[in-house]
């Protein structure tokens, strides 16, 4: 298969709501921002996500539905806490993600001590010898580690609490004094 | 107009940096309208001894007169990798161990003399990327015609003193991109009316979309990365991503890497991934064009060369909302969608993959955006605009 070019632009310019994360900059000014390149691109007769799927407003779609599936606890998901390590600098200057992490870091923070499956990909009595060899090591592993684990796991836990309870409270500081500048503000403007 | 592009390395044959490729092509693009171009570099080929592996002179390549001069073989290496080492770290660094940094990184003392004699007779110099000491001393040279290409990112070196002053005494500035434009006129306050935004043209390509998967016998749909495989390009963050996608959505998905570089994969990944290291123009556009998804996490673009090869191929991508120049690029083209976090990334990745429609119609207008935006005679329109003031 042989892929060609698109079908054919048309010559109108998107606008689209203003979505930019731009470092530095107030909503008003990226917005003014973008509304001064959108001028700039009509100048120089480019066509802007026009035609079909408006990808502004399909990436909204999916925020909201991801949103709503959070909510039913979709990504309730110790894997997800895991995968985000690299993501957290990204995800620090956002309330909402931030509240989301505190989230993962509840499901993932328990070292996991419990038995499980033991096996190994050779058949036969090789395969066996070396799964009963393997259990035996896995419980005399469990026997002299099973104190320094549980007591990890009391610290995880203390520690995502207290992550937790501060950020609660500093969220409760927040709300308050935005209550009493807005009160204050009406009071200025009275 | 005569014309001056200086840049720290220029291969005949072969292929050096995105910034590189960027201020030759620019230089192309100048010789096929018609005007005098001359091209200075150094003989180094390698980015990490720049060791002088090429003989000095003269020669034209693509209707360009390429001067190659020798890197200074007396430069502290130790004191400059020390000092870069303080900047990255982003400890402050005073001035004058700015300029020990600036005088001890790859600079050419005979790449300067030519310049101060012979600089008069250009209608305008034009410089790039801009950390490396080649541009902050050409730069200095005749700043009233210099023009800058800085191919900037929002990174400790853009916060120096030295960098600032280069930018505030060029005449004007070549940009990539609208939030590279931006990033430079908040650091450096600079006249936005000097920056224009140009970029660079792409070819077009046509090939067998079919052909990637029969040569590496992959039977299930792939998505693709291309580019240095490192922690700057947030490679590690999508192997991550691709293993608990795979775990939780698709076991049959395949990750296909190819370009240098060596990050640890994820144990359960692996069944998964096919990394292919360097591979060749033509196999790296086949894998674009039989791809379902280009990937791109990167948060440290001026342009995305690869972003745009990839809706060439007709493929859609997928970027990180923190990739500002990337993101522009989508919300411009309508060619791909930008994640902030792992839910969303499964949620775009399963939309990509299943909804066909959806795929090629981002696709198809990713394309024709580049088709569009980045014609060699639209970059030659927009570059002496520029110049032309």
């Amino acid at each position: 298969m042989l892929r060609q070019a698109g079908g054919p632009f048309s010559q109108m310019v998107g606008g689209g709501p203003c979505g930019w994360g731009l470092i530095c900059l107030s909503p008003q000014e990226a917005c003014r921002y973008k509304q001064r390149m959108n001028e700039d691109d009509k100048q120089m007769n480019v066509s802007l996500n026009v035609e079909g799927v408006d990808v502004e407003a399909l990436v909204q779609e999916i925020r909201e539905e991801v949103a709503q599936k959070r909510r039913e606890g979709v990504y309730s998901d110790a894997r997800i806490g895991r995968t985000e390590r690299h993501n957290l600098m990204y995800m620090a200057d956002s309330e909402e993600l931030l509240r989301f992490y505190l989230g993962c870091l509840r499901d993932g923070v328990y070292v996991d001590i419990n038995d499980y499956r033991i096996e190994d990909r050779r058949a036969g009595w090789q395969g066996r010898g070396l799964v009963k060899m393997k259990t035996v090591i896995w419980k005399l592993l469990k026997f002299y580690t099973f104190r320094m684990w549980h007591q990890q796991n009391q610290i995880n836990g203390m520690m995502v609490t207290a992550i937790e309870s501060s950020f609660k409270q500093y969220e409760k500081k927040i709300a308050s004094l935005e209550k009493r500048i807005e009160e204050l503000e009406q009071g200025r403007d009275a | 107009m005569k014309l001056a592009f200086i840049t720290p390395r220029f291969l005949p044959e072969g292929v050096v940096g995105g910034a590189e490729t960027l201020i030759r092509d620019l230089a192309v693009t100048s010789v096929q309208a018609g005007h005098e171009v001359h091209l200075l570099t150094t003989c180094a080929s390698n980015h990490f001894t720049w060791a002088n592996d090429r003989e000095p002179g003269e020669q034209v390549v693509e209707g360009l007169k390429v001067h190659s001069f020798r890197v200074n073989e007396d430069r502290n290496l130790e004191l400059f990798l020390r000092i870069q080492d303080v900047i990255d770290k982003n400890r402050p660094v005073t001035r004058s161990d700015q300029q020990h940094w600036a005088d001890n990184n790859v600079c050419s003392r005979d790449l300067l003399a030519w310049l101060k004699q012979m600089g008069d007779s250009f209608d305008a110099i034009l410089v790039g990327p801009y950390l490396f000491g080649i541009t902050l001393q050409a730069a200095g040279v005749f700043p009233e015609k210099t023009w800058l290409i800085p191919c900037l990112h929002d990174e400790a070196f853009a916060r120096l003193e030295i960098v600032e002053e280069m930018f505030r005494a060029c005449k004007g500035y070549l940009f990539n991109s609208d939030p590279e434009k931006l990033l430079a006129e908040h650091l450096y306050g600079i006249d936005p009316e000097a920056g224009r935004v140009v970029g660079m043209a792409m070819e077009d390509f046509e090939v067998d979309a079919e052909a990637f998967a029969r040569k590496h016998g992959l039977d299930t749909p792939y998505v693709l990365y291309c580019g240095r495989q490192e922690g700057g390009k947030n490679t590690p963050l999508l192997l991550d991503y691709m293993q608990t996608y795979v775990e939780r959505r698709q076991e049959s998905v395949r990750l296909v890497l190819t370009g240098s570089g060596d990050v640890p994969v994820p144990e359960k990944l692996r069944p998964n991934l096919l990394n292919l290291g360097f591979v060749s123009e033509q196999e790296k556009h086949e894998a674009m064009a039989g791809a379902s998804v280009f990937l791109h996490p990167s948060t440290n673009e001026s342009f995305g060369i690869v972003l745009l090869e990839a809706w060439l191929a007709g493929t859609p991508v997928l970027v990180h909302d923190h990739g500002e120049v990337l993101k522009w690029q989508c919300q411009r083209s309508g060619g791909g969608l930008w994640f902030r976090y792992y839910p969303e990334f499964e949620a775009m990745m399963d939309r990509l993959l299943g909804d066909a429609e959806l795929n090629r119609d981002l696709g198809r207008k990713g394309r024709g955006y580049v088709l569009k935006t980045f014609t060699r005679a639209a970059i030659a329109d927009r570059l002496f605009a520029a110049l032309k003031g």
